[in-house]
């Protein structure tokens, strides 16, 4: 009762009590980047890094929110475009120095009328902000990817090791509650730098959940 | 002319920015007491956080999708300029 009092004595409101006056926000653990690759027409591959657009940063759940309201679903982009949702100052490449030791756990659907990819997209980006992807301390989350291509949708967690097995497999049986999949089909897990030698998708998974 | 056309058509979103702007960060996540029909964060989540370092569920975040819909910075345009530009996925970037 008493600290019921205080707090409406200091008029402390947040958005749900009004959308244009209150006075606290949420704030998230990490400033976070949402980047877009913007498709690109008939350039060479050399051209991507100007593909990739630094969109914008930010801090708190109520920008997130703005955000996500104010960009195209996934579903309502363009072949051969992709978001990334990176911790800031993390560039979402595999030559950025902090992940040059990482890898990602993928999730890739060929058959695109079979799954909600925005649903599947929202559920990852609110696991990212919300921290709610790996354990306290495991500090192994760069960021989260949606590819769009012609022939499928993939969805990628980066982390920031490739080889910190028990923090790697808790993420992987993390993702695949989140994307809902059903049983028989897994996520798979491939270093970067595996990755690099043997082709973009092509790697030899190093884990499986 | 069209930036001024869109500045004007923007105006009640920017008080959604400028309250979002102004607003302090949550220090003591427990201490907020949320309208009746908001459910908080899921109390295990945030059982050793320290002050302004929270993990949110999904569910709770998902509280917010219908509430903060307008465009959360003032120079939102030009912040998205590429995604804008890409939304019909041919315009040539040329004017660049």
């Amino acid at each position: 009762e008493a600290e019921t009092d205080v707090v409406l004595e200091n008029k402390i409101s947040t958005v749900f009590d009004s959308t244009i006056d209150f006075t606290v926000k949420h704030p998230l653990r990490h400033t976070w980047t949402l980047w877009y690759t913007k498709p690109q027409h008939g350039g060479s591959k050399s051209d991507w890094g100007d593909q990739l657009k630094e969109v914008i940063d930010f801090d708190s759940v109520e920008e997130f929110w703005g955000i996500y309201n104010n960009i195209p679903k996934a579903s309502e982009l363009p072949q051969k475009s992709d978001y990334h949702l990176f911790k800031k100052s993390v560039r979402p490449e595999w030559e950025d120095v902090q992940n040059e030791n990482g890898g990602k756990w993928a999730y890739q659907c060929r058959d695109k009328r079979q799954v909600d990819i925005d649903d599947l997209w929202l559920n990852t980006l609110l696991g990212a902000v919300g921290e709610t992807l790996e354990d306290e301390g495991d500090n192994e989350i760069m960021g989260v990817v949606v590819t769009i291509r012609k022939a499928h949708y993939r969805i990628s967690i980066w982390t920031r090791t490739a080889n910190n097995e028990k923090a790697l497999l808790g993420i992987g049986r993390r993702f695949k509650e989140l994307l809902k999949l059903p049983p028989g089909e897994s996520v798979d897990f491939s270093s970067h730098k595996d990755a690099a030698t043997s082709g973009s998708s092509r790697a030899k998974p190093r884990f499986s959940a | 002319v069209k930036e001024s056309l869109i500045d004007s058509a923007d105006s009640n979103d920017n008080s959604v920015a400028i309250a979002i702007k102004n607003a302090q960060f949550i220090d003591d996540i427990n201490a907020i007491i949320y309208p009746s029909g908001i459910n908080p964060p899921a109390l295990l989540l945030n059982v050793k956080a320290a002050p302004g370092k929270f993990k949110y569920d999904a569910a709770f975040l998902l509280q917010f999708q219908n509430v903060v819909t307008a465009r959360p910075t003032e120079d939102w345009d030009q912040r998205t300029k590429s995604l804008q530009d890409s939304e019909d996925g041919k315009r040539p970037s040329a004017n660049r």
